[in-house]
C-alpha cells in the first residue's frame, strides 16, 4: 500500500500536467463557448454572488492603493456602485490588479467579469473589447517638472526634452503629432512614468488629465500644461465582447449613474475624488 | 495574428540577444574577479566578497534595476534603461558565477593541489594543469542553467523602456488586445533562444569531454 503511494502520486501529477496543458490550449475556445452555450455572464455573476473586476493599482486618483494597500479611487467607487446595484452590498467584489497591457487578457480570458482601469475608449480597442457608455470624461494632459521651464506644448517639442509615455499605441501616436522632436521613454504604469519625471529620467509625461492633475496637486515640483492633447475623451467600463445581456446590464447601470437612479451615489463619488459636481448631463437634473 | 506579430517581435529579438550576450560575457568576467577575492588569503577581501554576494543574491534583480535606473538618476547620474538593466544583471549573475566557479574549484579539492605542489609544480601551474581542466567540466552544467536564467531575466528590462521582445509584445497586445496569440509567439521565441543556449553549452561539454 505504502509502496504504491509515490507512483500513484506521480501518475496523478502527470495526468494533471497533461490536463493543464490541454486546458491552457483550450482556454480561448472554452471562454467563447461560455457565452455561446447560452448562459450570460449576468447569470454567472448572480450565482457566484460577487463581482470579479480587473483594475489598476497605480493610477491615482482613479484606481490606486492607499498606505495599507487597500484599493481606492473613483474607478473603485464606480465598481462598488455596480456591486451595490447587483447585490445590495458594495463589498461583494473582488479586485484583480493588472497593468496597462494586462487589462485586455484579464477580461478576454474570462478571469474578470469586467475591467475598470482609467480606460479610454478608442475605436481600435473597441474591435477587441466591448465598452459601456462613458462613466466620466477624460482627456490627455502633459505633466512637466517646473524646473524644466516648459510653458507650452510648443516648448516641449524639442530634442532637449524626454517625455514619458505609457505602453499603448495611442500615446505613441499623440507623441508623433504634438511633440515629434522630443525623445520618448515608455513604461507600463503611470507610477513608473511619474517616477521617471520625478528622478529626471524624463522632463514631462503625458497621461489622462485626472491622473496628472492629481500628481501636480500632490507634488509642487510638478505642473500641468494648460492645453489638452487633442479633445475631450471618454473613460468606460470594458468587457469581453459577445455577451449582449451582460453588456446591456453594465451599460444600463452606467447610464443610471450618470442620469438616473444611481446619480446621487455617482455624484457623491465624483465630489469625493474631484471636488466638484459631475458635468451636467441634463440641464434639469438636480445637482 | 501570430504571423503578423512575428516581425515586430523579431525587431525586439536583436535587443534581447545583445543584452543577453553582454550580460553573459560580463558576468563570466565579473565572476572570475569575485571568486579570486573569495579564495584570497586576505581576510577583509574574502569577507567583502561574501558580503557582496549576500547583498546581490538576496535582493530581486528587478529592484536592483529600478535602483540603478531611478535611484542613480535622482543623484544626477542618468543611466539608460539598457545600461541600468545590464548593470543589475551583471552584478547579480557575476555573483552566481563566482559561486559556480568556487564550487568547481573546491570539488576538485585541495589534496590534488597539494599533490601537484609535491610533484614540484608552482601554485599557478598546479591550478593550470591539475585543477582548472577538471573544474571546467564540473562547472559547465550549472553554468548552462545560469545562462538560461540570464536570457529569461532580460525580459525585466522592458519595464525600463528598453524595446526588447517583451516590450514589443506588450505594445502589440495593447494595440490589438490579442494577448493569447502574442504571448504564444513570445513564449516560442524565448524557448528557441534558451534551447539554442543549452545546445551550445552541450556542444561545449562534448568538446571538453565532460560527457562520458
Amino acid at each position: 500500500m505504502q509502496d504504491d503511494l509515490p507512483s500513484q502520486a506521480r501518475r496523478r501529477s502527470l495526468t494533471l500536467g497533461i490536463g493543464g496543458l490541454a486546458a491552457a490550449a483550450a482556454l480561448p475556445a472554452a471562454a467563447d463557448a461560455q457565452t455561446a452555450g447560452g448562459e450570460s455572464r449576468l447569470e454567472t455573476v448572480t450565482k457566484r454572488g460577487k463581482l470579479l473586476v480587473a483594475t489598476s493599482s497605480t493610477t491615482p486618483p482613479l484606481c490606486y492603493a492607499d498606505k495599507d494597500g487597500t484599493l481606492i479611487g473613483f474607478d473603485i467607487d464606480i465598481a462598488r456602485i455596480v456591486a451595490k446595484s447587483m447585490f445590495g452590498d458594495p463589498e461583494k467584489i473582488e479586485f484583480q490588479v493588472v497593468d496597462s497591457s494586462g487589462r485586455w487578457p484579464a477580461v478576454l480570458s474570462g478571469r474578470a467579469d469586467f475591467g475598470i482601469a482609467s480606460t479610454t475608449i478608442y475605436p481600435d480597442r473597441a474591435m477587441r473589447v466591448a465598452f459601456t457608455t462613458r462613466y466620466m470624461d477624460s482627456g490627455q494632459s502633459v505633466l512637466v517638472r517646473k524646473d524644466a521651464m516648459i510653458g507650452s506644448l510648443g516648448d516641449l517639442n524639442d530634442p532637449r526634452f524626454t517625455v514619458a509615455d505609457l505602453s499603448n499605441p495611442q500615446m505613441a501616436d499623440r507623441a508623433k503629432r504634438f511633440f515629434p522632436k522630443a525623445k520618448l521613454l515608455t513604461f507600463d504604469t503611470a507610477s513608473a512614468m511619474m517616477l521617471a519625471v520625478k528622478t529626471g529620467q524624463a522632463q514631462a509625461m503625458q497621461m489622462d488629465t485626472p491622473v496628472v492633475d492629481w500628481y501636480a496637486h500632490n507634488d509642487e515640483t510638478f505642473k500641468v500644461l494648460p492645453t489638452l492633447l487633442g479633445n475631450v475623451q471618454n473613460n468606460a467600463i470594458f468587457m469581453k465582447p459577445g455577451d449582449f445581456t451582460w453588456w446591456l446590464y453594465l451599460d444600463t447601470v452606467v447610464k443610471e449613474m450618470r442620469t438616473g437612479s444611481r446619480y446621487d451615489e455617482y455624484s457623491a463619488a465624483f465630489n469625493k475624488w474631484f471636488g466638484r459636481n459631475p458635468p451636467p448631463e441634463r440641464f434639469y437634473l438636480n445637482a | 495574428m501570430m504571423a503578423r506579430a512575428m516581425p515586430v517581435l523579431l525587431d525586439g529579438l536583436a535587443v534581447t540577444l545583445e543584452l543577453s550576450a553582454l550580460a553573459i560575457v560580463l558576468s563570466l568576467i565579473w565572476g572570475v574577479v569575485l571568486v579570486l577575492g573569495r579564495l584570497s588569503h586576505l581576510r577583509p577581501l574574502r569577507l567583502a566578497c561574501a558580503g557582496y554576494l549576500q547583498l546581490v543574491r538576496n535582493t530581486p534583480v528587478l529592484v536592483q534595476m529600478y535602483f540603478f535606473y531611478f535611484g542613480f538618476a535622482m543623484a544626477g547620474l542618468r543611466l539608460s534603461g539598457f545600461t541600468a538593466g545590464l548593470l543589475a544583471m551583471v552584478l547579480q549573475n557575476g555573483g552566481y558565477m563566482s559561486e559556480i566557479y568556487r564550487a568547481g574549484i573546491e570539488t576538485v579539492g585541495a589534496r590534488q593541489r597539494e599533490a601537484g605542489l609535491a610533484l614540484g609544480m608552482r601554485p599557478f601551474e598546479a591550478f593550470q594543469i591539475v585543477i582548472f581542466p577538471q573544474a571546467v567540466r564540473l562547472v559547465l552544467p550549472p553554468m548552462t542553467n545560469q545562462f538560461v536564467a540570464i536570457v529569461k531575466d532580460t525580459a525585466l528590462v522592458s519595464t525600463l523602456s528598453v524595446a526588447d521582445m517583451m516590450f514589443r509584445a506588450r505594445l502589440l497586445i495593447d494595440r490589438t488586445a490579442a494577448a493569447f496569440e502574442i504571448f504564444a509567439d513570445l513564449t516560442l521565441m524565448y524557448l528557441v533562444l534558451t534551447a539554442a543556449v543549452a545546445l551550445l553549452m552541450r556542444a561545449a561539454e562534448w568538446r571538453l569531454g565532460a560527457v562520458d
